[in-house]
């Protein structure tokens, strides 16, 4: 886990699926579900799962469960976030549920009220055997 | 194998003289001659066709704009043909096929390059670009002049849109503007937006045009440019309000709201140049 004072570089989707946007002032709900990359600054009830990436901006109100490949929240999510890679709390966001993931940076600012469970690294040796298998 | 259906609408006499004499050349040239017939005030688009499929025609063209490209799509409704595109024009359909005048058009028919597209659907009525809405439509692209300068920097009356995509979810938002597309001229543009072989129908949304620079991005048909536009890709959306939205392609009324409109996967057998845009 790190405690960040940098904006994180989003890493690039697949740009084989075109993205998902959700707007502020744009009010949906029900399941979300993408297999490109989701941005959202509006407000969002039910279920939100895409197989790329998720972005909440600062002004988005989420009330359900996520599910992404990498994540950066700056708004508010109320649910559990389960991000198979990296998850990014900026200095606005909030999360008030269970987290998966494994990468985790929490900005300075940022409120989270929940539980964490985080794949354990690999040690350098673990690594070498995955890699003499290989 | 090959039957023209040929619209000289746009055309006065000499031009489509002209016109004509390039057809037979390049036909003959690129060895795919067939049955020509010309779209008359007795003998229309759907005429044609249904005479095609009675001829036992394997390549149905049409030599015309897009409105009669579009008008022949919607005659052939799902029957096994492949069709294929001579405009006469440059336009918005040559471009996203990738040919851009008799003799290219000629020359891509003869390579058979064949593409299963998408075609959207709504109220029976098929469409292959865009379904447009509020701001959108077709009919409120102004011609120059001093006044529609000053009113096109004026902002656009905005509408509660409410809409249920996929039975998955529902969406609500007050937006000046909407399109539904299925393709689009990406010419010069890097976009996943409007590609007519993915199966969806992409949905943008803009709840206000304020200023010269967005009702630009409107005309040129990129919503995505636009500030706060939503972007969704569904395979069936169910507009539900606001009552009464006329859902226009290519200047036409298609349907009214409360409406559905769904992709129709790979309805579309076409042959397209190597300039296509998708």
């Amino acid at each position: 886990m790190a405690i960040l004072n940098r904006k994180p570089a989003m890493p690039p989707g697949n740009g084989n699926y075109p993205d998902t946007i959700v707007s502020a002032g744009m009010r949906i709900e029900g399941e979300l579900k993408s297999s490109g990359n989701i941005s959202i600054d509006g407000i969002v009830s039910g279920k939100v799962h895409t197989s790329q990436n998720l972005e909440v901006g600062p002004n988005a109100q989420i009330d359900a469960d996520v599910i992404a490949n990498n994540a950066v929240i700056g708004g508010i999510v109320k649910g559990n976030v389960t991000v198979k890679n990296s998850l990014e709390l900026m200095s606005s966001g909030k999360i008030l549920g269970n987290i998966s993931c494994a990468s985790l940076g929490i900005h300075e600012g940022a409120y989270f009220n929940g539980a964490c469970r985080m794949q354990e690294p690999k040690t350098q040796v673990e690594i070498k055997q995955e890699l003499n298998q290989g | 194998m090959y039957f023209y259906i040929v619209d000289p609408s746009k055309l006065n006499q000499k031009n489509f003289e002209r016109v004509q004499t390039q057809l037979y050349s390049s036909l003959s040239e690129h060895r795919i001659s067939g049955e020509i017939s010309r779209v008359t005030t007795i003998r229309t688009v759907q005429q044609l066709v249904d005479l095609a499929f009675e001829r036992g025609t394997k390549t149905l063209v049409t030599v015309g704009v897009d409105d009669t490209l579009q008008e022949v799509i919607n005659c052939v409704k799902g029957r096994d043909i492949t069709l294929a595109y001579i405009p006469l024009m440059d336009s918005e359909l040559s471009r996203i096929l990738g040919v851009h005048d008799i003799e290219s058009a000629a020359k891509t028919i003869a390579a058979r390059r064949i593409e299963q597209l998408d075609l959207g659907t709504v109220n029976n009525n098929w469409f292959f670009t865009r379904l447009s809405f509020g701001a959108a439509d077709d009919k409120n692209e102004k011609p120059g002049g001093m006044f529609s300068f000053f009113s096109r920097g004026a902002p656009a009356q905005t509408f509660d849109l409410k809409f249920s995509a996929d039975g998955k979810f529902n969406g609500t938002l007050k937006i000046a503007a909407g399109v539904l597309i299925n393709a689009r001229d990406n010419s010069g543009v890097k976009s996943n937006v409007a590609n007519p072989t993915d199966s969806v129908l992409d949905l943008l949304v803009v709840p206000e045009l304020k200023g010269l620079g967005a009702k630009k991005e409107l005309q040129r048909g990129y919503l995505e440019n636009i500030s706060r536009c939503s972007v969704f890709h569904v395979s069936k959306i169910e507009i539900s309000g606001p009552e009464n939205l006329e859902l226009r392609a290519g200047g036409k009324v298609l349907a009214k709201t409360p409406a559905i409109i769904e992709v129709l996967p790979k309805a579309l057998k076409m042959i397209v140049g190597r300039d296509r845009t998708f």
